[in-house]
Formats: C-alpha cells, sequence, structure tokens
C-alpha cells in the first residue's frame, strides 16, 4: 500500500494534531466582578480563550480526528503496490507490415510476465495490457521504431514502482523503413542496453510495381466521395511535404483501409493515398485522392515532383530513407551497452486510479454527519 | 432573647458615632404640615395656641371660647383669633436593600452610607417628636411604620443591621405605600433599578403636600471603576455581563455621568430634595447636616 499524493495525509495529521491543540483551547466566560452600573459599559463578548487542563468532548475530538485523517489519506489517492519484480520488461512490438505478425505475437507471449508494458507499434506505439490485446492493435501500417522508443518511456514510468530495473526488449524484422533521423537520439535517451529478438519479415507485404490509380476525374478505389469539398492546406508522404490548396473531393473510410497501409496523409491526418496487395493477382496497387489542378504551377514544383516519385515508386522500398542502416546495424544501435535500466531512472508516470479513495471519502461524510449529531446533542446538553 | 439584646447592642454601637455626631441637630419640614397632631413644624392648621397670627369672623359651628371679647366690647365685631400651629412630621426612610447596594464588597460600600443615611435621619427626626418609620426594600419589603415611641431608632437599627441587601425588589410600590401615612419621605437608593417609577411615585406624593427627599448613593468606585476589574455583571441582572476595557472605560465614564446628569434634572424638576452622596467623599454626618439645613452639598459629595 502506497499513496499516490501523500502530501495530503501529511496535511490531514498536521490539521489532526492541531484540532486536538485547539481543543486544550476552549472559550470561556473570565471570572466576573460584581459591578452595579455594568449597563453603562458597551456591550461586546466577554468569551476570552483559555487553555484547558482535560479533554471537554473526548469522542467529539476522536471524530474530528478521524474524520480529518479519513479525507486526508482519500485525497492522498491510497493504491496497493504489486509485487515488486527484480526485472520488468517494456516489450515494443512491431506490427507494422514489414514483421511477421504471427512471430511477434509469439515472441510477446514468450516474453511478457505479469507486471511488464508491451507497446505495440506500426507508424504509431499503443500501450497495451496483454499480449491478447496485440490483435486489437491495426496493423499493416509503415513501422516507426522513434514513435516506439519514445512510447517505451512512458510505459518505463509507469511501471517502475513494481521493480527494480527495467529491460527494454524489441521484437521486430527491424526493417530499414523503420528507422528515421530521430531514432538514434531517441534510442539514446533509454538509460540501458536493451534486447533485440529479431522475427522475420512479412512476406505478405506487397513488393514490387503497384498498379497506380491517380485519376483526379474519377473516384478512387476503396475511396468515397465527401458528403461536402473541402479544402486542406497540404499532403504528407513520408518525409516530403507538399503545400498547397488541395480541395478534397474523397474519403477513405475505415473499412476500406483494412489490410490496406497509408502511404500518404492529408495535413490533418486522414488518408490520402493507400496501397494494399491485390487478391485477385496479388499485385501491388496503389489508390491516389490527391487532385491536382491542371492550371498552375503545382506539378513543377520540386516538393510535388518529389511526391510523385514517391506515389508512383516501387511497393516495399519506397519509403526507405537513402541514409538508413542496415538491420543489423540498426540491431546494434539499437542494443547498446551497459547495465539494464535501472527503475529509478524513469520518473513516476501516471498512476491507476485509487479504488480506496472513494469509499474513503464515503466513509467521510458518513463521519462528517456523525459529528454534527454528536456536535448538536454536545450544544444542547450545554445550553441544559 | 439574651443573645438578640446583645446583638441589638452590638448595632447601636455600630451607629453610636454617627448619632452622637448628629445630636442637637433640627430638621425642619419643607412644607407646611396638613396634620394638627402638636409638634415642631409649621402646620397649615391654624389653631389657639398662644403665638397669635390673624383674626378671622366668627362663623357658625366655630368653638364660641375662641371669640377675642375685648375685640367684640370694642368693635361690637365677633371675631375668631387664629395662631400659628405647630405639628408633627410623620417620616418615613424608604431604604433601598438591593443587591447593588453591596458594592463594593470590601471597604466603604453603598449599603453602609445608605444605613448611616438613614439612621441619621431617623434619629434627628426623632429627636425633634416625629414618628419615625422604615420601609426596607431588599429580597423582601419589610416595614416598620412611624411612631414616637422610645426605642423605635433601636428597632430601626436591628432590622438595618440584620439585613443584608441583596435581590432586586421595585422601590416604587414601597415609596407609594409610604406615602399613605407619612408627611416626609426620605428615600435612600441607587436608582439603578426602578428609577423612573420611583421618581414617578414621588411626585405623586409632592403632588399631594409630601415631603419628599432623594439621596442617591454612589459608590466611588462607579464613577472611576478600579483597573483590575476586567469584566464586570450587574448583581441584579447576571446577563449584563461586559469587558471593562480601556476604551469601554471612557465611554462607561461618559454614559454614567450622563445618566446622573438626567436623574438629577429630573428629580430636581420634580420638586423634591435631591442630592447625589458619593461614597467616602465627605463624613456621613456632614453630608446629614446639609440635608436637615437643605445646605448645597460639596461639588466633590456629588460626583462632579
Amino acid at each position: 500500500m502506497t499513496f499516490l499524493a501523500p502530501g495530503f495525509l501529511y496535511a490531514a495529521i498536521v490539521v489532526a494534531v492541531a484540532t486536538v491543540a485547539l481543543h486544550f483551547i476552549v472559550a470561556r466566560e473570565p471570572r466576573a466582578t460584581a459591578f452595579p452600573t455594568a449597563r453603562f459599559v458597551p456591550d461586546s463578548s466577554t468569551r476570552s480563550l483559555v487553555r484547558a487542563t482535560h479533554f471537554s468532548d473526548p469522542w467529539l475530538l476522536a471524530l474530528r480526528v478521524l474524520l480529518l485523517l479519513l479525507i486526508g489519506a482519500a485525497l492522498a489517492r491510497p493504491v496497493r503496490l504489486p509485487e515488486r519484480e527484480r526485472i520488468a520488461r517494456v516489450i515494443l512490438a512491431d506490427r507494422s507490415g514489414r514483421s511477421s505478425d504471427a512471430a511477434v505475437r509469439a515472441a510477446v507471449r514468450e516474453l511478457y510476465r505479469a507486471g511488464d508494458a508491451i507497446v505495440v507499434f506500426d507508424t504509431v506505439a499503443h500501450l497495451v495490457t496483454s499480449p491478447d490485446s496485440l490483435a486489437l492493435v491495426a496493423a499493416h501500417g509503415a513501422g516507426s521504431l522513434s514513435a516506439a522508443l519514445t512510447a517505451a518511456h512512458a510505459a518505463a514510468s509507469r511501471i517502475r514502482a513494481g521493480a527494480d530495473s527495467i529491460e527494454l526488449v524489441v521484437v521486430s524484422a527491424l526493417a530499414p523503413v523503420e528507422w528515421d533521423r530521430a531514432t538514434a537520439r531517441i534510442r539514446g535517451a533509454w538509460p540501458g542496453r536493451a534486447r533485440i529478438i529479431r522475427v522475420p519479415g512479412d512476406t505478405s507485404v506487397p513488393i514490387g510495381n503497384p498498379v497506380v490509380t491517380w485519376n483526379t476525374a474519377m473516384r478512387p478505389p476503396l475511396a468515397v466521395a465527401r458528403t461536402a469539398v473541402d479544402t486542406i492546406g497540404a499532403v504528407v508522404a513520408g518525409a516530403d511535404v507538399v503545400v498547397a490548396p488541395f480541395p478534397r473531393m474523397w474519403r477513405y473510410p475505415a473499412d476500406s483501409l483494412r489490410g490496406a497501409t497509408v502511404v500518404a496523409r492529408w495535413m490533418d491526418g486522414e488518408p490520402a493515398a493507400v496501397e494494399w496487395q491485390s487478391r485477385s493477382d496479388g499485385r501491388c496497387a496503389r489508390s491516389v485522392a490527391i487532385p491536382v489542378d491542371s492550371v498552375g504551377d503545382l506539378v513543377l514544383r520540386p516538393t510535388f515532383v518529389r511526391l510523385r516519385a514517391r506515389l508512383q515508386a516501387a511497393c516495399g522500398i519506397d519509403a526507405v530513407d537513402p541514409s538508413a542502416p542496415s538491420s543489423d546495424a540498426l540491431a546494434a544501435m539499437l542494443a547498446g551497452t551497459g547495465p539494464i535500466a535501472s527503475a529509478s531512472a524513469f520518473p513516476p508516470g501516471p498512476s491507476a486510479p485509487s479504488t480506496l479513495a472513494p469509499w474513503l471519502l464515503g466513509a467521510s461524510l458518513l463521519l462528517a454527519l456523525v459529528e454534527l449529531i454528536v456536535r448538536a446533542r454536545s450544544s444542547a446538553g450545554e445550553a441544559a | 432573647m439574651a443573645r438578640r439584646s446583645s446583638a441589638g447592642d452590638q448595632s447601636l454601637a455600630s451607629f453610636g458615632a454617627l448619632l452622637d455626631a448628629v445630636r442637637g441637630l433640627r430638621w425642619r419640614a419643607r412644607r407646611a404640615s396638613r396634620l394638627a397632631v402638636p409638634g415642631v413644624h409649621p402646620s397649615r392648621v391654624r389653631g389657639t395656641s398662644a403665638e397669635f397670627t390673624e383674626y378671622r369672623p366668627y362663623r357658625q359651628g366655630d368653638e364660641v371660647r375662641r371669640i377675642d371679647w375685648r375685640l367684640l366690647a370694642r368693635t361690637d365685631r365677633a371675631q375668631i383669633r387664629l395662631s400659628e400651629e405647630r405639628a408633627v412630621t410623620p417620616t418615613v426612610i424608604v431604604l433601598d436593600a438591593s443587591a447593588s447596594l453591596a458594592f463594593p464588597a470590601t471597604g466603604a460600600s453603598k449599603w453602609t452610607l445608605a444605613c448611616e443615611l438613614a439612621i441619621g435621619l431617623a434619629a434627628i427626626a426623632q429627636a425633634g417628636g416625629d414618628p419615625v418609620g422604615l420601609t426596607l426594600v431588599g429580597h423582601d419589603v419589610r416595614v416598620l411604620p412611624p411612631r414616637t415611641r422610645r426605642g423605635t431608632l433601636g428597632e430601626l437599627i436591628r432590622v438595618v443591621a440584620s439585613t443584608p441587601p441583596r435581590g432586586s425588589a421595585p422601590v416604587a410600590p414601597a415609596v407609594r405605600a409610604a406615602l399613605r401615612g407619612a408627611a416626609r419621605i426620605v428615600i435612600v437608593s441607587d436608582l439603578l433599578g426602578d428609577g423612573d417609577d420611583v421618581l414617578r411615585a414621588a411626585a405623586e406624593g409632592m403632588a399631594a403636600g409630601r415631603d419628599v427627599y432623594a439621596l442617591h448613593v454612589v459608590a466611588r468606585e462607579e464613577l472611576d471603576p478600579p483597573a483590575d476589574m476586567a469584566i464586570v455583571q450587574d448583581p441584579e441582572d447576571p446577563t449584563v455581563r461586559r469587558p471593562l476595557s480601556t476604551a469601554a472605560r471612557a465611554e462607561y465614564v461618559r454614559a454614567f455621568a450622563a445618566w446622573r446628569a438626567e436623574v438629577a434634572r429630573r428629580w430636581l424638576a420634580s420638586g423634591a430634595a435631591y442630592r447625589v452622596i458619593v461614597t467616602g467623599a465627605e463624613p456621613t454626618a456632614h453630608v446629614i447636616r446639609r440635608i436637615v439645613r437643605d445646605e448645597p452639598a460639596l461639588a466633590a459629595a456629588e460626583g462632579a
């Protein structure tokens, strides 16, 4: 048992001690001298504070102290700590289209222990609670080790209370396309070595010359017409960004993206181009919903030329940065050197909500009502 | 019986010096008495004493022997010879024995001063041949009707000495009752109780020809409260309980002085012989001498 915000408990203890002290100080009427003409003295309160030698109402005092401590404990958010392990793991599970999904799942199931954290990543990273949750996360996006490593820090902060050390485990095929220029720097921020578990690549990923459908006059495959045409200011594909006022006429429903990979997005994150493996002939197909105005110099801009080249490039190798390291070099870079990271090296993260706090608050409310009744009876007794 | 007599002697002894100091004083009535009982005070009744005043024509019903026969022989007119009559003035001392008189608790209290005033004036009245009575208003009311017999003064002293000041009974009813059998009323009180009603009753008495003396007893400590009094409480009304701070003290002195001035103005306007008597300001015998001689009081004795 520990408290997520122990300051409230300390404050409650201080207030409770002050309450006990205040019970020794009572307001009493001091002794008066008979004075026949007292009526001519201006009227004001004659109560003064004196130090009592004993508690005037021990039950009321006990209730008040208990009430304060309960409120303090509730606000301090008590939580039960899991049993502390020597080593907990942050498992980065690659569910991008570059790693074998089955191999990743099997490896994660084998690695996972209670108290571990699993970060599933493709282009984005998600923290899941168990290996069974892997299937719930969409796969087949382009993997991003930078996103996964960033999420690993947050995951480590979350599980640090249950372990002495935290080991980073990367389960991935480590395709070069998953590397970017920030990966090495983000990896360097992890304080310790990592374990790399290489899994086979996904052979079902479409590779080869794609069938690109990019007809601005017709509805692209998998897309549907938007209810209202709007204008968006930019489109992003990998490292290429084209800034121009594009009228958006089509959109890709979420259902149509199953088994497809987003290769270009509008600046608000909505897919602008997707690719998938055709079921009929197994070839790579690519649908582009980026309208190009025939008037103007948009098509002549270098950024658009690069975008067009990226969208018309062969599937599978199109997103690889020319400066990306090989898979082996990437594995070596990720593994790093030194001991396993200490849990204390990570800042405390957001914790699970306290289940005891509502009960403690409820008990406080009940005690407050009891205190009210006891106080009323005590006052009535004094008046009598 | 022997014990009672001993207590009475002790009481008499405590007033002995005062009685010696006021011996020989005479207390003339401020108004002519309506009574015909012979005494030392001027009477409104014209009689047949040797002190001639005037003649009045004989009327049917007059005693024949009161006709001045010599004047009848000279003038052939029947005239009655009138003379100045002297009458007694029954005096009742209404002594306020409420709890507020028992202040201060030590030293010269208002109660001591009030008792000395009552006994001293009673002794002077009795020495002048006037019947003297006492109405003592404290926790209960004790009435000694006006009498001239020997031993009356001792009885008054015993009653006063055996009565501790306590309670808060109204004085006005006692004043009204006393007015029925007295020509002179002496009210000895601090006027902190039903002062307005007492004044009203006294005014009724004066309208009926009674002589009213109002002796307002004030303690020196009431004029200048001691510094060690932090919280004060009215002995007759425990709900009046107030702190006497430095600021409150100044306000108290101002309010009490204003009240005394207002009380004096109203009593004097009513025609009563009103005077304020402060404890310890002047020997009681001197105060009594000024009262019976109708001399103005010393400024210090009035708390000015």
